[in-house]
């Protein structure tokens, strides 16, 4: 399973680095395998070195030919041409948005100057900045807490949270895609819809998805949380409704109000721990009534990812 | 016998070539006719779809045929990976390539050089705007082109022939 998880991790990152210019697609593929499988992002900045993020938060220069490998305005602008296959109107929306979603799901978020019209970003150009966040598929991770999410065969309202880099989309993923096929946890298998504002939970290319949402997952990408849930309540009539990061009062609003519809939610939030969620107004509705029945957790623990699952009865399971 | 052959011969090569000078006219009219086309489709796939330019090559190699058909699908087999070379690299070489089997001018070829300076690279109203202008610049190559065949098409094909009768009647 490891050997597995480690080889995906390293396709992963190949997948990943085809857009980046020369050397630094070289630096990154001439890597060693041990530190190819857990670079986490590449960030490459204009007249910086481009660096490369690995599990655990640490942050580490690239070299090419014992130099450092500086980023030019022009290593960028190529990458940006290799990304959107020279094609930068098709991607307008997206890069306006501040990120493009490369082929294998993988995530590029983009600096630069804004260009405004009508007091909104229309386009970004004069790039100084890009982060490539690789994109992870773990199959299999959510199945140690899946039963536990369910009372009496039934799925409840469930919150991921961590610090950001620790996983809470791969998480939901999975997560996601384990609730939504017909097996021994989930029956025959919810009808889930995902509100996916990101494009991040599950990322398509040209309209190809690139994971596994599942047999019965709908997902709808690039538009504001609240208004794709009353979208997806009219429309796909969810048993379930999936959502990354619960950011403004709307979204816990639309979230009360589908509740009345019968729907049941998983969604995520940066944050060390519950605690956290309390003070903020985003969350004090939810948290004050006791929507989300089940909260998990996830820490990591010598290198290791740890899912710690809070019912609001008081029973933790580790 | 040979010096009989020999006419006969210079008068079918001066006529062939007569006839090669007019056909290269009407080459280039197809050719242009087809480009304007191959525009007008990537004017409307920016416009309403705001298709990548892999798709809007393709769609263009579908839309025409002869070396139009063939650059395109060059094209798009070019742009559908990812190189070390930019479109703007792309779109020259393959220019410079079809120049010949086009029967282009070098003037339209200039013309059609200037979209590897802003295909791609800008927001959808700017580039179907200059689609459209280097558009109506072909247009206007197209309408030269169709009048120079008028006027030296018959032309070229009676001088051809009219020159191998010259040459073999001074052989004679």
């Amino acid at each position: 399973m490891q050997k597995a998880r480690e080889v995906m991790n390293v396709k992963g990152l190949e997948s990943a680095g085809l857009v980046l210019p020369e050397p630094l697609k070289k630096t990154v593929f001439d890597l060693p395998s041990e530190e190819k499988m857990n670079i986490e992002e590449i960030r490459l900045r204009a007249m910086r070195p481009a660096t490369i993020c690995l599990s655990g938060g640490y942050e580490r220069k690239l070299f090419y030919l014992g130099q450092p490998c500086v980023v030019s305005p022009n290593d960028l602008q190529e990458l940006m041409e290799n990304a959107t296959k020279s094609s930068i109107h098709s991607y307008s929306h997206s890069i306006a948005s501040g990120f493009l979603t490369l082929e294998g799901g993988h995530r590029m978020g983009i600096c630069g100057t804004c260009v405004q019209k009508g007091g909104q970003i229309v386009s970004v150009g004069d790039y100084s900045s890009v982060n490539i966040r690789i994109a992870k598929e773990y199959k299999g991770i959510s199945d140690g807490i899946l039963q536990q999410l369910l009372s009496g065969g039934e799925f409840e309202n469930t919150l991921v949270i961590s610090p950001p880099g620790l996983g809470k989309t791969t998480l939901i993923r999975d997560l996601i895609r384990n609730l939504s096929t017909p097996g021994p946890a989930a029956g025959q298998g919810y009808r889930i819809s995902v509100a996916d504002e990101r494009c991040e939970i599950f990322p398509h290319k040209d309209g190809v998805p690139q994971f596994d949402p599942g047999d019965k997952t709908d997902v709808i990408s690039g538009a504001a949380k609240a208004e794709a849930i009353m979208l997806l309540l009219r429309a796909m009539s969810p048993q379930i409704i999936a959502i990354d990061e619960i950011t403004c009062t709307e979204d816990s609003e639309a979230i009360l109000a589908a509740q009345n519809c019968g729907v049941r939610f998983i969604a995520t939030a940066h944050a060390d721990h519950v605690g956290d969620l309390c003070s903020r107004e985003a969350y004090m509705k939810l948290m004050s009534n006791h929507y989300f029945k089940h909260i998990v957790s996830i820490s990591v623990h010598k290198g290791k990812r740890m899912y710690r699952l809070q019912n609001f009865g008081g029973m933790e399971h580790v | 016998m040979f010096k009989m052959l020999g006419i006969v011969m210079i008068v079918c090569s001066c006529t062939a070539m007569g006839f090669l000078a007019s056909s290269r006219l009407s080459l280039r009219i197809k050719s242009l006719g087809e480009l304007i086309m191959a525009l007008e489709i990537a004017e409307s796939e920016i416009f309403f779809k705001l298709s990548p330019i892999p798709q809007i090559m393709k769609s263009a190699a579908n839309a025409t045929g002869g070396g139009v058909r063939e650059m395109f699908l060059e094209l798009y087999q070019k742009t559908n990976i990812v190189s070390s070379s930019t479109f703007s690299e792309k779109w020259l070489s393959v220019l410079k390539k079809s120049q010949d089997r086009l029967g282009l001018s070098p003037g339209d070829i200039e013309v059609l050089s200037e979209l590897s300076t802003f295909l791609g690279r800008y927001d959808a109203e700017r580039q179907t705007n200059s689609l459209a202008y280097i558009r109506r610049r072909l247009e206007t190559a197209l309408a030269d082109a169709e009048e120079e065949q008028k006027s030296k098409g018959k032309i070229y094909r009676a001088l051809g022939a009219a020159s191998g009768l010259i040459i073999a009647i001074s052989f004679f």
